[in-house]
C-alpha cells in the first residue's frame, strides 16, 4: 500500500493516511475485500506512531470504506459503489473550492470563470479528436 | 549479561549494522553517538523510555534511523516514550499527548487529537 506522509501538509496524519486509503478505493487500486496493511508494519513504513494508523482505520471503518476480522487482518469493504460515488464527489468539490477560491483571489467572476470553463472544455476535446484523427489517419 | 549482548546485537541491526561498541568515536560521530546512546537505553527493555532532544543536531538519515527505532519501540513493545524536541514534525510523526513548556511554565497540555482539530477548525 503506497501512502506518503507530506508533514509540512498542515493536514493531520490520520487524516492523511485515511484520505489516501479512500482515493485508493475510488479510483480502484484497491479493490473490495482485498487486505491491507497491519496497522504495525504501516506505521513503521511511515514512522508514525501506530495510535494515528488505528485513528486512520477507525475512521474508515466508521465510514465503511473497510472492516475489520477479529485478529485476522483489515480489508476494503464489498459495497463500494454508493461511497465511491459520494467520494468522487466530494474530492471534485474540494477541487472545486480551491478553484473558486483561487479565481476570487484573482478577481474572476462566477461568469468569467464558466465561460472558462467551457473553453477549456472544448480545447481539451478538440485536441483529443485531432489526436484520434492523426492515429485514424495513421492507422 | 549474555542476553543483553544479544538485544543489543538485535537493536543496532536495525540500524543497518553492528555497532562494534569498542570503536565507535564518541567524539567526532554525533549521529553514532545517538544510535548507541538509543541502543544502550532500550537494550534493558525499560517499561518507561524518557529521550532527551533525541533529534536535534542530527543528519537526516540519523534522525529517520533513530525515529524508526523509536517508533519500532512502541509499535512492537508497547512501551511508553517521553521526550523533548523543538522539531514538531517529530512531535506529529511520534505523539499521543503533547505537553508545551515555555520559559519553565506549562503553556500547553492536550492530545494531539485536540491540537489536530484546533487547527483544521481555524485553517479550512
Amino acid at each position: 500500500m503506497n501512502i506518503t506522509i507530506n508533514i509540512k501538509d498542515g493536514v493531520p496524519i490520520y487524516r492523511q493516511i485515511a484520505n489516501q486509503v479512500r482515493y485508493m478505493v475510488a479510483s480502484g487500486i484497491l479493490l473490495p475485500g482485498e487486505e491491507i496493511s497491519p496497522v504495525r508494519s504501516l506505521a513503521l513504513s511511515l514512522n508514525v506512531t501506530p495510535n494515528t494508523v488505528v485513528k486512520a482505520y477507525d475512521e474508515l471503518e466508521a465510514v465503511g470504506v473497510i472492516f475489520k476480522r477479529r485478529g485476522a487482518g483489515t480489508y476494503i469493504s464489498d459495497e463500494q459503489t454508493p461511497l465511491a460515488d459520494r467520494e468522487r464527489k466530494r474530492i471534485v468539490e474540494a477541487r472545486i473550492d480551491g478553484l473558486l477560491a483561487e479565481a476570487h483571489q484573482l478577481d474572476f467572476s462566477a461568469t468569467e470563470l464558466l465561460s472558462l470553463f467551457t473553453q477549456r472544455q472544448s480545447a481539451l476535446n478538440s485536441a483529443k479528436d485531432s489526436n484520434k484523427k492523426a492515429r485514424q489517419k495513421h492507422d | 549479561m549474555t542476553e543483553w549482548v544479544v538485544e543489543v546485537n538485535n537493536l543496532s541491526r536495525q540500524f543497518g549494522q553492528t555497532l562494534a561498541l569498542d570503536q565507535v568515536d564518541f567524539q567526532a560521530d554525533r549521529g553514532m553517538r545517538a544510535q548507541v546512546a538509543l541502543v544502550v537505553a532500550v537494550a534493558h527493555r525499560p517499561d518507561l523510555l524518557i529521550l532527551d532532544e533525541p533529534f536535534s543536531g542530527l543528519d537526516a538519515l540519523v534522525r529517520k534511523d533513530i525515529l524508526n527505532a523509536v517508533v519500532r519501540t512502541i509499535s512492537e513493545e508497547g512501551r511508553t516514550v517521553i521526550f523533548s524536541s523543538h522539531l514538531l514534525e517529530e512531535v506529529e510523526r511520534l505523539s499521543d499527548h503533547v505537553v508545551m513548556i515555555q520559559q519553565g511554565r506549562i503553556t500547553l497540555d492536550a492530545s494531539l487529537e485536540t491540537l489536530e482539530n484546533f487547527s483544521d477548525s481555524s485553517f479550512s
